[in-house]
Order: C-alpha cells, then sequence, then structure tokens
C-alpha cells in the first residue's frame, strides 16, 4: 500500500493556496514544502493549505508543516488550513500548530478571514 | 472481558506500511461500530506506533508484529485493542519520554510518537527492553 501525495496550486490575488491529495508523510511534508518555498520565492507572504484530499498525515509529515510554518513566522507571513478531518485538527492541536497558525472551516471562510480576494490575479 | 475477534499480521519495515496496520485496525473498529472520529484516531495512533517501531528499534529481522484484538462481552464489542511489537534494543529514553530536542536544544519538531498515541487512544501500555518493545492501544467503542 503506498500513496504518494499530489499538490496543486491556486495563485490568487494577496495569497495562494495549496490543495495537496493523499498521504502526508515525510515524502508528502517535504512536497508540500518544495512547493511553499516556491511560491515565497514568487512573493507570497500568505499561503493556505487546504487539506480537504488529505485524510490521513502522521507525525513526521506535520513536523514538516511545522518547519514551513517557523519560516512563514521569520517572513512575517501568514500560513492557515482549511478543510482538516476532527483527527488533523486534533493532531494538530496537540502539536502546537494551532497556536500559531489559523484553521478555518473552509477555502471560502478562510479567504474572507484572511482579506484576499477570491478572484484569480488578472481576472 | 473476551476476545470476540482477533488477527495478527507480521509487517516488514518498509515505508508506507504503516497504513496497512492503521487499514487493518480502522477495518476492525468500524465493523464494530466506533464513532468515525474515534477510528481515525485510533488509525493515526496505530501508524505511529508502527513508524516508531520501524525508525527507532533497530530491529535486526525487520519487521513489526501487529495484533488486532476486539474484547468485550457475547456480542457487546466494548473495546479494540492493537499490540504493536517489535524485537530490537528497544526505543531510547527521550523517545520514551516524549523530549527529544533538536540540536540547538530547542524544543523537538520530530519525536511526536508516543504523545500522539497517548493522547488519542484511551489506553497505553509501554514496555521497552532490550528484547524489544510492546505498546498496547486500547481504544473504547
Amino acid at each position: 500500500m503506498t500513496e504518494t501525495l499530489s499538490v496543486q496550486v491556486d495563485r490568487r490575488t494577496g495569497l495562494a493556496v495549496i490543495l495537496t491529495q493523499g498521504y502526508i508523510n515525510n515524502q508528502g511534508g517535504e512536497e508540500i514544502a518544495r512547493v511553499a518555498y516556491g511560491l515565497i520565492d514568487e512573493g507570497y507572504r500568505t499561503l493556505l493549505l487546504d487539506l480537504a484530499g488529505s485524510k490521513i498525515v502522521n507525525s513526521i509529515g506535520i513536523s514538516i508543516l511545522i518547519e514551513l510554518l517557523e519560516k512563514m513566522i521569520e517572513l512575517d507571513g501568514k500560513l492557515a488550513f482549511c478543510n482538516l478531518t476532527p483527527t488533523i485538527q486534533k493532531t494538530f492541536h496537540i502539536m502546537g500548530l494551532t497556536q500559531y497558525a489559523a484553521v478555518y472551516a473552509d477555502e471560502q471562510t478562510a479567504f474572507s478571514e484572511l482579506g484576499a480576494a477570491a478572484a484569480q490575479p488578472g481576472s | 472481558m473476551r476476545c470476540l475477534h482477533q488477527k495478527d499480521l507480521v509487517l516488514p519495515m518498509l515505508p508506507d506500511k504503516e497504513l496497512e496496520a492503521g487499514e487493518e485496525a480502522s477495518e476492525l473498529a468500524s465493523g464494530a461500530r466506533m464513532d468515525p472520529d474515534r477510528v481515525d484516531e485510533l488509525r493515526l495512533a496505530v501508524q505511529e506506533a508502527f513508524i516508531n517501531a520501524s525508525e527507532h528499534s533497530g530491529a535486526s529481522d525487520g519487521r513489526v508484529y501487529v495484533n488486532l484484538a476486539l474484547l468485550g462481552a457475547k456480542d457487546d464489542p466494548e473495546l479494540v485493542q492493537v499490540t504493536v511489537r517489535d524485537t530490537g534494543v528497544g526505543f531510547p529514553e527521550p523517545v520514551l519520554r516524549g523530549t527529544m530536542r533538536n540540536e540547538e536544544g530547542r524544543p523537538r519538531k520530530r519525536g511526536w510518537g508516543l504523545t500522539l498515541i497517548r493522547r488519542l487512544v484511551d489506553e497505553v501500555e509501554i514496555e521497552s527492553g532490550t528484547h524489544g518493545t510492546v505498546v498496547v492501544m486500547r481504544k473504547r467503542i
């Protein structure tokens, strides 16, 4: 049984959404971090991780998200999450992510709370 | 309390094999009508125990032994018990205490496995020594 994580990016005005599909283990966490650091290099300082397609995580994958969160804080940026399962949300709470990162029910709530336009750049 | 059903798995310490152990636990708990969110918590706890065995045990046989059991009175399952065992050299003390720190001495990013297990299931027993480690997790239905 293997499950490789795939990632899609939705670039919007003021923030980028990273949509994940699959298991967030060490490889999955590293893939998310790789994509996130690319977006940081493009100038994005607000990133939203939409985990609607990721129902299974492990602590190693989440620890990589903690490193990403630390990087965003260092840059005065924001990392937020949405569409977490109750177990993933509980795990984030146990591991301390929810102290430093906002968690929203869905993308629309995140967009309105983060103050970002939901329109694509140029549209 | 008696054992209503049980199953043994012997899995190699290979990437993503923790998913197989978690899925088996999930199927047993779901079949006993455990709440789906609690099933997910059990699944993650089992995955973490498996990963700990794979990463920290140093077992020369390269295997993790998993026992899944449904316990309760006749026709009335009360809890799922999952035992994850390895034949390694025992977990290092920082892993057992959940106090691993990074090279700069700052609070850890890694080493959350046992902390999560303790928070995600109702009861945990851990025995770790030079002949291996046994983690017994119980979650009520």
